[in-house]
């Protein structure tokens, strides 16, 4: 068996590289600060007047912690449904979280929800969506709790593509509203502010910790639903709890990044490949990893090409599209969905 | 009263609640019925297994005896009837409770992710585990203990998506054993095992009955493995239990009525067991199960 790394091993390192990252993230951009300056501007706080200030404190320290939140939500939510369908081609964009939590979104912004409610309205409409094309498609590909691999990913494109469409009717119907609609599905983490930080991390914290709590359920379902049943697990209970905490994740990390795809599918590949498949360690250190990965991702999008800005979800795509390939290969030739 | 008198199906000699205490261990079944949609798969069963008895379900093909040890388990809700163990009505007790009373081990499908068979037997704690994170050193050391008792101690490291199915069905006995309930329902436990892992596991769960009073009810394939080891058999067909005995009583008309063979029965003096010799099949009539498959 292939050597693993240790949890606690694993967690000083990425907890070490997400500071890096931070620091990287704060330093960096159209205007280079250096670390020691970065270090008096934390220590002292928000300055008027002082540029170094302004940038750090209002563009680059919310904009690295909410890439960070919304990294590690969708790197969660990955983990999760890699396990509750014991699939690893799952994540909240295969399987057309995400596009439902767009939906929702977008319905948000046309109602004016968005800009009535502010911030905090968008996630819950967002959630909704996500909701029901997780139990949609979970209805559509599991079998007596058996969800094969074609069925997911078949569901999983035919829910996305319905998406689209609805979206692409809207903003037909909605024209006055169509640049609302576009800079949003733009995606991208440039409107971070620190009142999105706290919504983000309102909504994705307590249910990354909810989902945490149900690791060892996870684990027994891993070896299907009747074995987890024999184990003692509340199956029902544990599966809803599952469903439910992470589309509401997956939904927090849409409203404010836009879709960002392929994290919640590499990230958790990746960690449970060098630290192995208990979720007790998964998740956490899934989250650290997926939330530093967005915030390098973030950083390369905004230094590539100033003072344009790239979408991130085209970086993260650029290198999660060919990863999701070779998986898809594998699973094939291995006959995994056998 | 005889044995034979004593295991025979019991819907008409106990009326309900009449016995007060029940044995820990004790399995009870009261005229469960069970059906797949609309097919009728269980009917009106009725028996009972004392604490710290091997007991034997036989039968042909689709005579519903791994549906019934699922029932029993409280996988499967019956349609009827309900099933008591150590006294508990088991479709009634809360998950926690039911695993530690309860374990079944049976056909399960590979697991998805790489898990030490270490990690896999250590899951049979789930039942007794408070913090989210550990295991207490209890918990470890009978992790330990089950993967020797069950003859897998020196897979402990390899991952479980390696493993052959022989090996896999040792950890899912191991896993059961680390459950330490009082009843284990197996499903064809020696399924996948080679003659000489078939002879220690079938001694394992002799003396997990003997030694430990712990009771098993397993679905036997292999007629002569249930007659060798149990001390009493549960003959079913097309979802009835038809004869309840123990494995002295087995008689040439017994064999011919459940399985339609013709079969030998030999008296071998180094087991101190029969074994059943088959002669001939007779023709299958066509009211019985669905007919056997040649995969």
């Amino acid at each position: 068996m292939r050597k693993r790394v240790p949890g606690r091993t694993y967690l000083v390192a990425v907890t070490a590289l997400v500071a890096v990252s931070v620091s990287l993230g704060l330093a960096l951009g159209t205007v280079f600060i250096p670390i020691g300056e970065i270090t008096r501007i934390l220590k002292e706080g928000p300055r008027q007047g002082d540029t170094f200030s302004l940038i750090i404190w209002t563009l680059r320290f919310p904009r690295v912690l909410l890439a960070f939140v919304e990294g590690a939500s969708l790197s969660v939510a990955g983990v999760v449904m890699q396990g509750l369908f014991r699939n690893p081609m799952a994540d909240p964009y295969v399987l057309g979280v995400a596009s439902g939590a767009s939906l929702g979104a977008v319905v948000g912004i046309v109602m004016g929800i968005g800009k009535a409610l502010g911030l905090w309205a968008l996630p819950g409409l967002a959630f909704l969506g996500a909701i029901g094309s997780t139990l949609f498609v979970y209805a559509l590909s599991t079998k007596k709790g058996r969800t094969d691999t074609w069925t997911l990913l078949l569901s999983g494109i035919a829910v996305s593509s319905l998406v689209s469409s609805l979206i692409a009717l809207i903003m037909v119907l909605w024209r006055e509203r169509v640049e609302e609609i576009v800079f949003w599905t733009m995606g991208g983490l440039s409107r971070a502010s620190w009142q999105s930080v706290l919504a983000a991390a309102c909504y994705s914290l307590p249910g990354m910790w909810v989902l945490w709590l149900q690791a060892r359920p996870l684990n027994a379902l891993s070896f299907g639903e009747e074995s987890a049943f024999h184990l003692g697990v509340a199956v029902e209970k544990s599966k809803r709890i599952l469903l439910w905490a992470s589309a509401l994740i997956t939904a927090s990390g849409v409203a404010f990044t836009g879709p960002v795809g392929f994290v919640g599918l590499v990230v958790p590949h990746v960690v449970r490949l060098l630290t192995g498949p208990d979720h007790r360690w998964l998740l956490p250190l899934s989250a650290l990893t997926g939330g530093n990965v967005l915030i390098l991702a973030d950083l390369l999008a905004r230094t590539l090409r100033p003072p344009l800005e790239i979408p991130v979800g085209v970086i993260t795509a650029l290198f999660g599209a060919p990863f999701f390939l070779y998986l898809l290969f594998k699973t094939r030739r291995s006959g995994m969905d056998e | 009263m005889t044995v034979g008198e004593q295991f025979m199906p019991c819907g008409a000699c106990d009326t309900g609640e009449s016995r007060v205490q029940a044995e820990v261990g004790e399995i009870r079944v009261k005229g469960v019925s069970f059906a797949y949609g609309r097919k009728l798969v269980l009917k009106n069963v009725s028996l009972d297994v004392p604490a710290g008895t091997v007991a034997a379900l036989v039968g042909p093909n689709g005579a519903g005896k791994s549906t019934l040890l699922k029932v029993i388990s409280g996988y499967l809700r019956p349609s009827e009837g309900e099933v008591l163990v150590s006294g508990k009505p088991v479709h009634r007790l809360s998950s926690r409770e039911r695993s530690r009373l309860i374990t079944y081990t049976g056909h399960e499908p590979r697991p998805s992710f790489e898990f030490t068979v270490e990690e896999t037997v250590r899951m049979g704690r789930t039942p007794y585990v408070r913090s989210v994170f550990s295991e207490s050193k209890e918990d470890l050391a009978a992790a330990r203990a089950a993967m020797r008792a069950a003859f897998c101690e020196e897979l402990a490291n390899r991952a479980i998506t390696s493993l052959s199915s022989g090996e896999l069905q040792r950890v899912h006995v191991a896993r059961a054993i680390c459950q330490d309930p009082e009843v284990f329902l197996l499903d064809e436990p020696t399924a996948h095992l080679d003659l000489a892992f078939e002879l220690l596991m079938m001694e394992l769960v002799s003396r997990m009955a003997q030694e430990r009073k712990k009771t098993v009810l397993a679905v036997f394939h292999d007629l002569n493995l249930a007659v060798r080891y149990a001390s009493v058999l549960f003959f079913m067909k097309d979802g009835s239990l038809v004869h309840s005995l123990r494995p002295d009583q087995l008689s040439k008309e017994i064999i011919r009525d459940v399985y339609n063979v013709d079969a030998d029965l030999v008296f071998h003096p180094a087991t101190r067991s029969w074994r059943v010799v088959p002669v001939s099949a007779a023709v299958r009539p066509a009211t019985t199960s669905p007919p056997a498959r040649y995969d």
